[in-house]
């Protein structure tokens, strides 16, 4: 009973806490960008809510029918060790570099104005972006200004962009601006306008990393992450105007921990929820009842 | 158009109810879900054929794509849970997804933004996907529970309900769990984070918990007394993180789902 009280406690506190801030966001407030109260708060929550359902889990009696259950439990502790291992010595610096082949930086500025050296240097050759095809938006001419009233119009599997009521359908080739490109402003009926917009496809940042006197020029893509001495350099977005690239440098020694620990809770949920009920026969303790029971 | 489908769609539920609530042909009313299942397997693998890539893009193509997982979790609960439960329940909640179907706009093409492009998209949604079809068959039980102790039923008839969607939740919950971290484990893939707040992952997180205090009050007869009070809180949170969220407009990093 007193291990039941527990569990219950921390999931009653847990589940109001992110309840309350779920709502707040529905009612239109956002999450800090920066390390904030919100973020103490459900930090110190999450990591109190590990410790006391672990101390839960790992309080009772050993049963193997529970062994999933240990692993998951197991894992929340890693997951949340791995984490304080982040907080008190990871590095999480987001910086913005020019694309420029001369130049290589071997430091990073954190946000308080500390320099980290990062023991290579790199540079930025050249970002390159690929795009899908064009899609429209519909705008509605106001007295102050437009406001839009359809998005991502896209050619759809007939061959045509679809405007609907705003005005009709268009073929990839009523919109060619004769010069291999395609009309960025269509006026559709009445006071409505569409607005050409092209998605982005693939960024591709050059990216020369020097060690010494060695040389590597690897390329940079969203999702796949450069590896260098600890340094997990991530591409995190473009500016064309600028032909600057924000780069997210993180070092994080408890990575591991991390991650091993999302794996155990996963295993563990899989083994005591799916596994091991099926390989123990315990899904045919389930008491049976024929169709009738429906009825 | 829209209320050619949707008339359509009315039809087959007609056809259904008729022929198995009322006429008691229960083998062809089978046979009209059958046929049903089929069609949506073939708008699943038309989107597929169209995106080149598993159907995953819009809310159109997901309701599709929830809509088979519905009679692949019917065999898994039947077979390897060996819980019996009627095959209806499935099908109604299939039939669900796919009228939600008829409003939505179906013939968009595949974008991926660059985000997207990973080896964890697929089974991420695929996870969700399948325990959200649990779920929602879990709910329609609740519903039948808890009508069935308003009507004073056998307590064998309340204790199969209970024991029903016991086994649907607990099969559910690892891909509930395993599409929340996939999710994390690619957030710190792609943005060096495993977790960033958006309204989505608060409110995915508050699903999940939820789920989890359910098993959890299962364990107490004192806590066992609010079980039917948190699956319904469970579900209503789930519904506000799967469509809620997009109805808000208020999908920042998961602004493509």
């Amino acid at each position: 009973m007193k291990f039941i009280k527990i569990t219950m406690t921390a999931f009653s506190v847990l589940i109001l806490l992110l309840t309350a801030f779920g709502i707040a966001q529905l009612c239109g407030w956002e999450w800090p960008t920066e390390f904030s109260a919100a973020n103490w708060v459900m930090s110190v929550a999450l990591g109190i809510f590990c410790v006391l359902i672990a101390v839960s889990a790992f309080g009772q009696k050993f049963n193997v029918k529970r062994l999933g259950s240990y692993i998951l439990h197991f894992g929340f502790i890693a997951f949340l060790i791995g984490c304080l291992i982040y907080t008190a010595s990871g590095v999480h610096v987001l910086t913005s570099v020019p694309v420029n082949n001369s130049a290589a930086y071997s430091t990073i500025q954190t946000s308080d104005g500390k320099l980290i050296e990062l023991g290579f240097s790199f540079g930025l050759d050249n970002f390159k972006i690929e795009y899908y095809d064009p899609v429209y938006d519909v705008y509605e001419k106001t007295a102050d200004g437009a406001k839009q009233v359809k998005t991502d119009i896209q050619l759809n599997r007939d061959g045509v962009f679809d405007f609907g009521k705003y005005g009709g359908k268009y073929t990839l080739a009523n919109l060619s601006d004769g010069k291999g490109g395609i009309v960025e402003q269509i006026n559709l009926k009445d006071n409505y306008v569409a607005f050409v917009r092209r998605a982005v496809k693939k960024y591709t940042a050059t990216v020369s990393l020097f060690d010494g006197n060695d040389k590597k020029v690897k390329e940079l893509t969203v999702n796949h992450p450069l590896r260098k001495k600890g340094f997990k350099i991530y591409l995190m977005s473009y500016s064309d105007k600028n032909r600057t690239a924000t780069l997210l440098f993180k070092k994080d020694y408890g990575e591991w921990l991390s991650t091993s620990g999302l794996v155990l809770i996963m295993g563990g949920t899989f083994f005591h929820c799916l596994v091991y009920p099926v390989i123990s026969g315990k899904g045919k303790r389930l008491p049976l009842k024929k169709e009738g029971a429906e009825k | 158009m829209i209320w050619v489908r949707v008339i359509l769609a009315l039809s087959a539920v007609v056809l259904f109810v008729a022929t198995g609530l009322i006429l008691k042909k229960v083998k062809f009313s089978l046979f009209v879900a059958l046929g049903g299942i089929a069609l949506n397997l073939v708008i699943v693998i038309a989107n597929w054929i169209m995106n080149g890539y598993v159907p995953f893009i819009s809310m159109y193509q997901v309701l599709a794509f929830v809509g088979v997982c519905f009679p692949l979790t019917y065999l898994f609960i039947k077979y390897v849970r060996k819980t019996e439960t009627s095959f209806a329940w499935f099908t109604l909640c299939e039939g669900v997804c796919m009228f939600g179907c008829q409003f939505m706009y179906s013939t968009m093409v595949w974008q991926r933004a660059p985000a997207l492009q990973s080896v964890f998209f697929m089974p991420h949604i695929l996870c969700y996907m399948l325990s959200y079809s649990l779920c929602a068959v879990a709910f329609v039980q609740t519903i039948i529970l808890i009508v069935r102790k308003a009507r004073k039923c056998p307590a064998e008839d309340i204790a199969h309900t209970e024991k029903t969607i016991y086994s649907l939740v607990i099969t559910g919950f690892p891909f509930m769990i395993a599409g929340l971290f996939l999710g994390a484990i690619w957030a710190n893939e792609c943005w060096g984070v495993y977790w960033g707040w958006d309204p989505k992952e608060t409110w995915a997180l508050v699903t999940t918990c939820l789920y989890a205090l359910y098993f959890h009050t299962r364990k107490n007869k004192f806590f066992a007394k609010i079980i039917i009070p948190v699956l319904i809180l469970a579900f209503l949170a789930l519904i506000m993180t799967f469509v809620g969220i997009n109805l808000f407009g208020l999908n920042a990093l998961h602004s493509y789902s």
